[in-house]
């Protein structure tokens, strides 16, 4: 398998330099937890956009005077840590502790506001309760929810634990009533934002778990492809033993039937009458015929399964093949056969697998020798278009066009082929499979009575081809 | 050539050792065979052979050890790199004649063996050429 599992993020588009800018200021860069990563994103954002807010009030006015030429007067010193404790937030924002910048943040109403009404008891105005609450808004949004109820409880506290709560009815009329309405106020503000937040975090559990599980049922579809790979494999490797064995265990008996059968026959170990003799070297002969069809068997078991493996080479010289396979064609002539060749002197050197080559020529050269009864076999090869193409003319019966395709079938000789006893009806259908490994082809043209012509193309350097290492 | 060759041959097939007993001998006449039937001690014997062979044979599915655990073996000898070693195998299919070529052979020829073709074959591998008969 070749697919490998692709990236579920999303399209990235090209960020513009105000949102690459914002994402440098406000990106959490310390190890949080998936959860907490907008918590730490917001307080950033908040402080990013509050700071030069803030430095510009606080600034302002002394810059100014000082351009008027105006005496500038002295800056609180409270302001100032009160600044730079801001900045300090913002450090912890962007790191791993973001949650002790969220407290410094969420403490400064309760500080500034909550303080003052504690040691004094005085409470300037309604809008004061309003800012304390803002400590708790805040919390829940940056803060966990155990942190939120326990600032919740700190900012009702606040009015409740004043000195002198009797102070707030010049503001209202009724401090019970409003202390009340405040304390139920801060609760619900707490609730709300709690509930809000965990809502929230919910939906990005979610989203976060489906992700999860789409990516497992991914994985698990690979795996079980990967599974069923390696099983293929498996059974390819058990099938590819089993034709080697086989090959193994019929070839060594097959050595002893023939070579000792041809010992006795040439009277190596003593006379043999020509009866004898003649018996003999039939045994010989049906002993090679036996071995023909455990090569061809073999070829056809690896070519059905798939597992047939050229081993590919460069520089394959055609024409020493040629050569091989006319000569051999030569010992199976009949009397009245001549063979002529035509082979295209600047033949290239070819890709492919040199033995397997040889086999296909073999084949198509042999048949044509042992079906031609008289006339001559023309055997020629020229380059064309990229391939080789060589040609094996003969003039024998020829095949009926209704047999032209049975040929190339396993297992189906012509009837002339079964008649004239020879082969295994298996070499044709071994070569044209050859011959298409090699990114060829193989054909042929025939009319009865006046003979055949089986053409064989093959690419001089086919790209598909991989040179095997040896 | 001009002496006859000096032969090692190892074969656990009964049948083929005497099967090219008769080859070597009978029709060759070449006096110097030693066949062994096993790989016991291998390079031990190897080594002892006096004179030192021209030529070795190794069939494949022998024991103790195989043909390539005695081709493993025979790299130690000083005098390997001029003599050619050939697998003598049953297991000719394409994939096994790769394994013997990656492995380091000189050549294989395929059981059954050729009568007729098998002395000029020996002359050949002699003189230097590498011959992979995948079929006969």
């Amino acid at each position: 398998m070749t697919a490998t599992l692709q990236s579920t993020g999303q399209i990235q588009r090209p960020a513009a330099p105000a949102q690459k800018l914002w994402d440098a200021l406000t990106k959490p860069v310390g190890e949080l937890r998936d959860s907490d990563k907008p918590k730490a994103r917001l307080l950033s954002a908040m402080l990013v956009v509050y700071i030069p807010l803030s430095l510009f009030t606080v600034f302002a006015s002394p810059v100014a005077a000082l351009i008027e030429g105006k005496p500038v007067t002295t800056l609180a010193p409270a302001l100032l840590i009160g600044e730079l404790l801001t900045i300090v937030a913002y450090v912890f924002s962007r790191s791993r502790y973001y949650s002790v910048g969220a407290w410094m943040i969420v403490s400064v109403p309760i500080i500034a506001v909550g303080l003052p009404i504690l040691t004094t008891g005085v409470l300037t105005s309604i809008i004061s309760l309003f800012f304390l609450s803002l400590s708790v808004i805040m919390a829940g949004l940056l803060l966990t929810s155990r942190d939120t109820l326990i600032v919740g409880v700190i900012v009702a506290a606040i009015p409740i634990l004043s000195p002198q709560p009797q102070t707030l009815v010049t503001t209202t009329g009724s401090p019970n009533i409003t202390v009340f309405s405040f304390v139920l106020l801060t609760t619900g503000i707490t609730v709300l934002v709690g509930r809000i937040r965990e809502g929230y975090l919910h939906q990005l559990e979610t989203s976060q778990s489906e992700l999860t599980r789409s990516l497992t049922e991914k994985e698990e579809a690979r795996v079980q492809a990967e599974l069923s790979r390696e099983q293929a494999e498996r059974s390819d490797q058990v099938k590819s033993a089993f034709l080697a064995s086989m090959s193994h265990e019929l070839r060594t008996p097959l050595n002893s039937i023939i070579n000792f059968t041809r010992f006795v026959a040439d009277g190596d170990t003593g006379p043999v009458n020509d009866e004898q003799k003649e018996l003999l070297l039939e045994v010989v002969g049906s002993g090679k015929h036996l071995l023909n069809l455990i090569n061809d068997v073999l070829d056809m078991s690896k070519i059905e399964a798939g597992s047939l493996n050229l081993f590919i080479e460069d520089n394959v010289n055609l024409k020493t093949i040629l050569d091989t396979t006319v000569a051999t064609g030569r010992s199976l002539l009949k009397e009245a056969v001549q063979i002529e060749t035509a082979v295209d002197e600047n033949l290239p050197l070819i890709r492919g697998d040199r033995q397997r080559i040889l086999q296909i020529l073999l084949n198509l050269i042999s048949n044509a020798c042992k079906f031609t009864e008289e006339g001559e076999i023309k055997i020629s090869a020229h380059q064309a278009n990229g391939e080789i193409v060589i040609s094996v003319k003969d003039t024998g019966l020829g095949i009926a066009p209704e047999d032209q395709a049975l040929v190339f079938e396993a297992f189906k000789q012509t009837t002339t082929g079964l008649r004239q006893g020879g082969g295994t009806g298996l070499g044709m259908p071994i070569a044209k499979s050859l011959a298409e490994a090699h990114g060829g082809r193989l054909w042929l043209e025939s009319e009865v009575s006046k003979g055949s012509t089986f053409f064989i193309s093959l690419p001089i350097k086919s790209d598909t081809l991989i040179p095997t290492l040896a | 050539m001009n002496h006859k060759p000096v032969v090692l041959y190892v074969e656990d097939d009964p049948q083929s050792r005497r099967l090219m007993q008769m080859l070597f001998k009978g029709r060759m006449n070449l006096p110097h065979i030693t066949i062994l039937e096993n790989s016991e001690d291998f390079l031990g014997r190897t080594k002892a052979l006096d004179p030192r062979p021209d030529v070795i044979f190794l069939d494949i599915h022998v024991k103790p050890y195989n043909g390539f655990e005695m081709l493993d073996m025979l790299q130690q000898l000083e005098w390997i790199k001029e003599i050619p070693v050939v697998a003598l195998t049953a297991s000719v299919m394409n994939e096994e004649v790769q394994q013997l070529k990656t492995a380091g052979f000189n050549g294989c020829l395929a059981k059954p063996i050729d009568l007729d073709t098998f002395p000029e074959t020996v002359d050949r591998i002699l003189g230097g050429e590498f011959i992979w008969s995948i079929t006969s």
